[in-house]
């Protein structure tokens, strides 16, 4: 594979948080907000049908008894069911804060197992070479998805999960602008810049 | 760097199905929080089931206080239980959708090589050599074989993908090879 651009990278935490960056959901239209909050209509429908089954097997207590415990029941199930919601969404769609984004980054370099590695990619005509300690990978450039460019970093997506990381500063030959201009040849894709987080 | 295919002591050859994501996913949940969520659940229907049939030995008040523990913890078993049952229904979804937007990815066959010191991922788009000291778990998921490797990479595949050798001897080779231990996950 003749060596177009070389570039010589560090596993490290801000590798994670910047993969992390570009990792999640695209910023594109709100997500319009419901009316019940945190709670859908099928949980109404539930909370309504647990308020009747109480008060069916209340049968032998008193009319205003039955119905103040009904109440208290259905109240109860709402409740339970918007907790859980709430804890499904936030797994669902974690924050996007700076905070919440270094958290990540520092759990998935824990799990990678790949702190203080180094890492050398060699981008040719057809593909790129990817070698760490005890792994070699290549990948051609007709299997790229999407690129992303941050502050710091291209990160070049294989697929939704599988991103690859070049650090702009590791560049070994050209430019960043000459580098960016070859990835968006080789790959027929434009590179897109993301925003900073506030 | 690669070497004949016919060299592989194992050979596995397989796409990625709707099928086999919604296995890992369950695989995932049983390990991680939803089961947990499960014991707590499970422990809120105890607690419901005893009051409630506690309470008939008992009249007046604690007869009372009996019924209204009881039956709230019941409702929280209820709504937990249909919480994770709707959670699931939307994940399904979710995996659906997943596996629709990537269907071309998902579709190309992958060839896994291993061979006595090193292993290969042969893809369309990809070829990678790999040394067995990455992996870093292996998971027996009731049929499904998944490791993880450096660098948060998940690869998987069922015991029926083995197209030379068998999956039994594979597990076994997997384990001395990468000296790590198989971990069996059930999954109904």
């Amino acid at each position: 594979m003749e060596k177009k651009f070389s570039v010589s990278m560090t596993y490290n935490e801000n590798v994670f948080y910047h993969r992390a960056l570009v990792s999640g959901p695209d910023h594109g239209k709100p997500t319009k907000k419901s009316m019940l909050g945190d709670l859908d209509f099928s949980d109404i429908l539930m909370s309504i049908l647990a308020f009747g089954l109480y008060f069916l097997a209340t049968g032998g207590v008193d009319l205003p008894n039955r119905i103040f415990q009904s109440v208290i029941a259905w109240i109860l199930f709402l409740t339970v069911m918007r907790s859980l919601n709430r804890m499904r969404k936030s797994s669902k769609e974690p924050s996007r804060s700076e905070s919440a984004l270094k958290r990540v980054a520092k759990s998935d370099l824990g799990a990678s197992g790949q702190d203080g590695e180094t890492c050398i990619i060699s981008f040719g005509e057809d593909g790129f070479l990817v070698e760490s300690p005890g792994i070699v990978s290549e990948y051609k450039y007709a299997g790229v998805t999407r690129i992303k460019e941050t502050e710091e970093f291209f990160m070049i997506f294989k697929s939704r999960l599988t991103i690859i990381p070049v650090e702009k500063s590791g560049l070994e030959d050209g430019n960043v602008d000459e580098f960016r201009e070859y990835l968006e040849e080789v790959c027929g894709l434009a590179v897109e810049k993301t925003a900073a987080v506030a | 760097m690669e070497l004949a295919r016919e060299d592989a002591l194992f050979m596995v050859r397989c796409r990625v199905t709707e099928e086999k994501l919604l296995r890992l996913e369950r695989g995932t949940r049983v390990l991680g929080f939803q089961n947990g969520a499960k014991k707590v659940l499970s422990i809120f229907g105890v607690i419901a089931l005893i009051c409630l049939v506690v309470k008939g030995l008992f009249e007046g008040m604690v007869a009372l206080i009996l019924s209204a523990i009881g039956g709230a913890m019941l409702l929280i078993f209820v709504a937990g239980t249909y919480a994770i049952a709707k959670g699931w229904a939307g994940t399904k979804r979710d995996i659906k959708k997943k596996y629709n937007e990537n269907k071309a990815e998902y579709q190309r066959e992958k060839e896994f090589h291993f061979f006595e010191d090193h292993y290969e991922v042969v893809g369309e788009f990809e070829h990678s050599r790999l040394e067995y000291n990455n992996i870093g778990r292996m998971l027996d998921m009731s049929g499904m074989i998944v490791f993880l490797e450096k660098g948060d990479v998940v690869r998987f595949f069922m015991k029926d993908d083995v197209k030379k050798g068998n999956a039994t001897e594979l597990a076994g080779f997997l384990e001395r090879m990468s000296e790590t231990k198989m971990e069996y996950v059930s999954v109904k």
